[in-house]
């Protein structure tokens, strides 16, 4: 069985990509209805699809234990895995951004200028050090796993590094947007050595779905 | 079982190898070798360690944060080799008198501080070779014979090899008429492999729509002979020509080997630009998503240890070689001959019978103690013995089980030659 192995994150991205799966001609019936299954063949379409968390999907692709993948820039960005990035699917837009109190905006800066350090908080680690590096600010990074926003306001830390898509979770928390760090989207994904040994199968597949996005447009 | 995990393990990313698979990888080992050999290569062995500076020339920049470093008692920076190539361009260059060609091979440990990857941990060995002088393709078609007949020779079954030319799309972007910043950031992006950013870089600059198309359709040229004649409507300037030149004339010379069918050509392999100069390839095979091997031209490397002699080679690495021939079922186990002899009465004539057997070339162990076939049992289940030999009675008398066909024979010494086929 030499089937096209896509790994799917199952998160916010999730009902998008099935929506557009479907558009592009492939039988997703059986990724809607089961969703507790973690692999699932569909003989029709010779496709293998493994249903993973989003930040696993980067893991699989680079193992080769999933020739494609389908998962958020975000996560590409966070997770620092070599995959090969096919294809901008458009969808899932949002954006990292640093935010600090709207109040407390100019005592950031001044409390940088007399202790020399920020303290940041963020899921996001390793975009975190990376964007502060290379504007060459010295930071506490302070690893959070969720409701990162409330960091600022209970005074855990000065700024924070989220995903944002609307701004609204933001402006509930009285924070505001220092700066875009970077855009992110819905990526395809592949490995380097499934992108080679079967490149006729997943370029077809890259076709399809680049003819889609231009009728999109 | 004798585990004690009372001790400390060793450190992450290294591990041991135990017999069976170092057996198995000194088998693999022995077939390249004899390869490599075949072709006039000849082995060299550099230090484990090096001058940081050294292993951190110019083409070695891209490993320095990967490299283990450390201070000798002289304060002196140094760091575990990273890879064989920069350390071979250094011996060569300072002490190989510019002789028309070198032909260099290595089997060895590099070192490498990176998250682990299937078959490849901090420590890991690759095996290789080197090909120093000579800038024609039929050097190039040496490298990649040898290459080609490695591969076949260890006896994999289902594998791939792409062969690219980097000067083709340096070629085509400097005649662009772009700037060499972004020339780089281009390369930049393809090696990270990242045709997302391509496109917006291209995008966001001031190329015709025309070349935009050719970047993105050029990196995903790719088949047998004919993609090359394809190649040549996306660009006339000389330095393409000359790579697409270059990689016919490598066709031709494969052809003579009868090894052309093994080959796929891919403008798409893209690796670092400051260290390879040409042609360049790799190796795939399936359900591994690593790279097997990969090699390619880098005439660069030797001047900057003041030497001008161009250079070709590849390295594989040995542990993905090893799991792939596994998964693929082409690991033959080797014919098993060896004995086990015993005896119950007087371990001398045990270890007498088994220097006898020694004499004629087989390989013995001897039961240290006094001891039964029973007692053997479970020295007899791990598989490792073809016969198991009772010497009560030697020389005169032998007892010989044959553990695979499950029958007894008796023979004296003096004859059992005969018997153990």
């Amino acid at each position: 069985m030499n089937y096209l192995k896509i790994a799917l994150a199952k998160g916010a991205l999730f009902e998008e990509t099935l929506g557009l799966l479907d558009e592009v001609g492939m039988d997703v019936s059986e990724l809607k209805i089961d969703s507790r299954k973690l692999r699932l063949v569909v003989d029709k379409d010779k496709i293998e699809y493994i249903l993973a968390r989003p930040f696993d999907v980067p893991t699989f692709i680079e193992y080769g234990a999933a020739d494609l993948g389908i998962v958020g820039k975000d996560v590409l960005m966070e997770t620092k895995k070599k995959v090969f990035e096919l294809l901008d699917l458009n969808y899932g837009k949002c954006c990292f951004v640093l935010a600090a109190l709207r109040k407390e905006k100019n005592k950031v800066e001044e409390s940088y200028r007399y202790l020399g350090q920020i303290r940041v908080a963020t899921k996001y680690t390793n975009v975190a050090e990376d964007y502060f590096t290379e504007k060459g600010i010295q930071t506490e990074i302070i690893k959070l796993h969720g409701s990162v926003e409330l960091a600022p306001v209970v005074g855990l830390a000065e700024e924070i590094i989220d995903l944002s898509s609307t701004g609204k979770t933001l402006a509930d928390n009285n924070l505001v947007v220092l700066d875009e760090i970077a855009r992110c989207s819905a990526r395809l994904i592949a490995n380097h050595v499934s992108y080679k040994i079967k490149f006729k199968e997943i370029n077809g597949f890259l076709d399809k779905l680049k003819r889609t996005k231009r009728e999109l447009r | 079982m004798g585990a004690n995990n009372s001790y400390p393990s060793v450190p992450r990313g290294l591990r041991d190898i135990m017999p069976i698979e170092a057996e198995e990888r000194r088998q693999i080992e022995k077939k390249l070798r004899r390869v490599f050999e075949s072709w006039g290569y000849r082995e060299i062995i550099t230090p484990t360690f090096e001058l940081f500076e050294n292993l951190a020339s110019e083409a070695g920049k891209m490993m320095e944060d990967e490299m283990f470093k450390f201070f000798d008692r002289d304060g002196v920076l140094l760091a575990l080799r990273p890879e064989m190539t920069t350390p071979i361009a250094r011996a060569v260059s300072q002490r190989i008198e510019n002789s028309c060609f070198s032909r260099l091979y290595y089997s060895a440990s590099v070192f490498r501080e990176e998250p682990p990857q299937r078959g490849q941990q901090r420590e890991f060995q690759q095996i290789g070779l080197e090909l120093i002088g000579g800038r024609s393709p039929a050097a190039d078609a040496e490298v990649l014979a040898v290459l080609l007949e490695s591969l076949q020779a260890v006896g994999l079954k289902d594998f791939q090899v792409g062969v690219g030319q980097i000067d083709f799309l340096q070629g085509f972007l400097e005649t662009t008429g772009i700037s060499s910043e972004l020339i780089k950031e281009i390369q930049l992006l393809l090696v990270k492999k990242d045709l997302v950013g391509l496109e917006r870089t291209i995008e966001d600059n001031s190329l015709s729509p025309e070349d935009k198309s050719k970047i993105l359709e050029i990196i995903s040229l790719r088949g047998r002979k004919d993609i090359l004649e394809e190649a040549k409507k996306y660009t006339t300037n000389a330095k393409s020509c000359e790579a697409l030149k270059n990689l016919s004339d490598l066709y031709e010379f494969l052809k003579l080997f009868d090894l052309e069918k093994f080959v796929i050509f891919d403008f798409g392999i893209i690796q670092n630009f400051d260290y390879y100069t040409g042609v360049i390839f790799e190796v795939y095979a399936p359900n591994m998503g690593f790279l097997l091997g990969s090699g390619g031209r880098y005439d660069l490397l030797l001047s900057e240890f003041g030497d001008n002699r161009p250079a070709c080679g590849f390295a594989l690495g040995l542990e993905r070689l090893h799991i792939c021939l596994n998964e693929q079922g082409a690991l033959k186990k080797e014919n098993c001959k060896k004995i086990l002899v015993y005896s119950d009465v007087d371990i001398k004539k045990a270890l007498m019978t088994a220097k006898t057997l020694r004499d004629m070339d087989f390989c013995v162990e001897t039961v240290l103690e006094p001891s039964t076939l029973d007692a053997c049992g479970s020295l007899v289940k791990e598989g490792r013995f073809k016969w198991v030999i009772n010497a009560d009675e030697a020389p005169e008398q032998i007892e010989i089980f044959d553990i695979e066909k499950n029958l007894k024979k008796i023979s004296s010494l003096s004859v059992i030659e005969g018997e153990l086929i």
